[in-house]
């Protein structure tokens, strides 16, 4: 893998919460590595440091948290070194993001285009004819019919699917070079979903920006994305090919995930089931954070955070007995 | 078999504008009156089987929802009949639905907010037994709540704490506990698992059906996610649009669809295998308002199949084979 081809590189990011009942160590010591074009899945349940991570990346972190350490390496530069008026003019430029909730993350009282047109009067040395033609070149490359009288809408004149839509045509505005999605889907429907991944991966391969897709469900990270992390208590716990960790999950929890989830396309009685529920963050336990929970553990487990084992190409997982090793218990 | 539920015609709809001032709209120099009606169920019918579990399945604003408080009366129908147990409800009055509320019992999406934050997880499972006159001593009363927490998973040292103390996945127990608290021979679940994290959701739908294999109680289950639904159910109904499309034996939906609109559901959901957005092409559009009904079938605007008639009337009801029916010209 050629160093041109990285486009962000994030070693050892610590991002910790400081309330008045203690530091939650929302995500901890994470680091991982994306390349040109890649689609990147990051997974888990509520509260593994998924959005958080996500949030981190474009220093969106709020009071009480605070990134506390690691580098943050986009196309050769530490981005948390950089000072605030550097993160504005990358922000909706080389990064951009689309959230989950596309009812809040429009202007409720500015015109579809305006808001369109913000990011090129920002970004870009474009005539106001010149915006216009983008504007509308934009909404018709995300799918939005009659763009030229849309443009004059305001979002409450359009539906869920269509608001993701424009959301999407915002982030794509200025050609970044990478996209942050955040469950992006998760508040739509079934059909309208189907549509959005369709053209979020099209989009993303055919304008060659690396996407990073934050989301719960690995189904949609099985049809989207070429690699994933798996998040718990603000660690990766496995990171590798999508299809290597769908087929060949190393890690218990990975495991626990997949097949917990109903498949719709298998027979089963009873699903297989996690027990117990993810640790509280004000009081995780010490070594690894999944043992309480998990089948295999051991007295180790207890006492030791596990370190990165390689499981084969661009694949790591950190346990001490991961599955379908030779010391496993599967 | 007999049956514990039978829908016959059911409509539900709501009226949006209030009163005259609110109806009158100009139009084209001349004062209309106008009211805005959501069509929220459009006739629909289906029987529940004694024991077995039903769901019904659709996109947001399908009317699956609603059907499911109209056959439990929160709301009253607009006009059809719903047959309980033998009992034609439809027009019962409040104090003539107590006792019925017995035998049929609700479990809510939100497990945060269908709890009283009030009150000790303990009562809220003792109260019915008691409001329902199953036990007469309190102290009865909580001692069967404690060994029903027990069966759902909360220890009996936690009985006595409050619904905040609780997790998700733990107070959705308690919900569950509280519906069969009263013993009751039906249950309407409405998305009870839609807001769990994945491994919670499959300890809960594990539970769901050991509850009802245990207790031999029938269940409509209410969720848009198809393969939950798929793992859960006997039988299976497909809304859209306030109307059910398709429904038969789970295995007849799933694996033999017959309506346009079942196929292009199937055809969306993201898989575990990865590839089955790539072998689809997804549908177009989204779906139109019940307040204004497109005309003829109502998935005519979105099928890939559409044809003249589809514009001009509804398909009628075509039975595939024993329980299995859908309303498309096609067939």
């Amino acid at each position: 893998m050629s160093e041109q081809q990285k486009i962000l590189e994030v070693k050892d990011l610590k991002t910790y919460f400081y309330t008045h009942k203690g530091v939650v160590k929302a995500v901890d010591s994470v680091s991982f590595d994306l390349d040109r074009g890649e689609i990147l899945g990051i997974v888990g349940e509520s509260g593994g440091g998924k959005s958080v991570t996500g949030f981190s990346l474009i220093r969106l972190i709020e009071e009480p948290g605070q990134v506390v350490g690691g580098e943050v390496i986009f196309k050769g530069t530490d981005l948390l070194k950089k000072p605030e008026s550097y993160m504005t003019s990358i922000r909706g430029k080389e990064i951009s993001m689309v959230f989950q909730d596309p009812m809040t993350s429009l202007n409720p009282v500015y015109t579809i285009g305006k808001q369109l047109e913000e990011v090129l009067i920002l970004h870009d040395n474009l005539n106001k004819e010149q915006r216009r033609r983008k504007c509308i070149e934009l909404l018709k490359s995300v799918g939005i019919s009659n763009a030229e009288s849309r443009l004059n809408n305001y979002p409450h004149q359009f539906s869920g699917g269509m608001r993701q839509r424009v959301i999407i045509a915002i982030a794509l505005a200025s050609n970044p070079d990478l996209i942050i999605a955040d469950e992006p889907t998760t508040a739509l429907d079934v059909t309208i979903q189907a549509q959005i991944l369709k053209l979020m991966k099209q989009l993303s391969k055919e304008t060659n920006s690396a996407l990073i897709l934050i989301t719960h469900d690995l189904a949609v990270i099985s049809e989207l994305t070429d690699r994933v992390n798996v998040m718990y208590c603000g660690k990766i716990v496995e990171t590798g090919y999508t299809q290597d960790i769908i087929r060949h999950p190393a890690h218990p929890y990975t495991q626990g995930l997949l097949s917990s989830i109903p498949n719709i396309d298998e027979e089963k009685k009873r699903l297989n089931t996690i027990p117990g529920i993810v640790p509280n963050m004000f009081d995780l336990p010490e070594g690894c954070k999944f043992a309480e929970r998990c089948p295999y553990a051991q007295e180790i487990c207890w006492k030791q955070e596990p370190e990165g084992t390689n499981r084969g190409k661009r694949h790591e997982v950190y346990c001490f007995f991961p599955l379908g090793s030779e010391d496993s218990h599967e | 078999m007999s049956n514990i539920i039978e829908i016959r015609n059911l409509v539900q709809n709501f009226k949006l504008t209030r009163g005259l001032l609110d109806e009158v709209k100009l139009k084209n120099g001349k004062f209309v009156r106008d009211k805005v009606i959501v069509k929220a169920v459009n006739d629909i019918s289906f029987d529940i089987k004694n024991g077995t579990v039903c769901s019904l399945v659709g996109e947001s604003g399908c009317g699956k929802s609603t059907t499911a408080r109209t056959i439990i009366k929160l709301i009253d129908p607009k006009s059809g009949s719903i047959t309980f147990d033998g009992k034609d409800i439809t027009c019962f009055k409040r104090e003539e639905m107590l006792p019925v509320r017995k035998e049929m019992q609700m479990i809510f999406q939100d497990p945060y907010a269908s709890l009283n934050p009030r009150s000790r997880v303990v009562d809220i499972i003792a109260e019915p037994m008691l409001f329902h006159k199953i036990e007469e001593d309190r102290g009865i009363a909580r001692e069967r709540a404690t060994e029903l927490l027990q069966r759902v998973g909360i220890r009996p040292e936690q009985v006595s704490r409050y619904p905040h103390q609780f997790s998700g996945g733990q107070r959705q127990r308690i919900g569950i506990a509280r519906a069969l608290s009263v013993n009751p021979k039906f249950i309407i679940a409405d998305e009870p698992v839609s807001a769990l994290d994945v491994s919670i959701q499959a300890q809960i739908l594990n539970l769901m059906m050991d509850l009802q294999e245990e207790f031999g109680f029938s269940y409509l289950f209410i969720a848009h996610n198809l393969s939950v639904v798929k793992h859960i159910s006997d039988t299976v109904g497909i809304m859209y649009l306030g109307k059910i499309v398709e429904m038969g034996k789970k295995s007849d939906v799933f694996s033999n669809p017959k309506h346009p609109y079942t196929e292009a559901l199937l055809d969306s959901i993201p898989k575990i295998s990865g590839d089955n957005l790539d072998k689809t092409k997804p549908i177009k559009g989204e779906i139109p308002s019940p307040i204004n009904l497109p005309s003829g079938c109502f998935f005519h605007e979105r099928c890939p199949y559409a044809m003249p008639v589809c514009r001009e009337e509804f398909p009628e009801k075509k039975i595939i084979d024993d329980d299995h029916f859908a309303y498309c010209h096609l067939l």
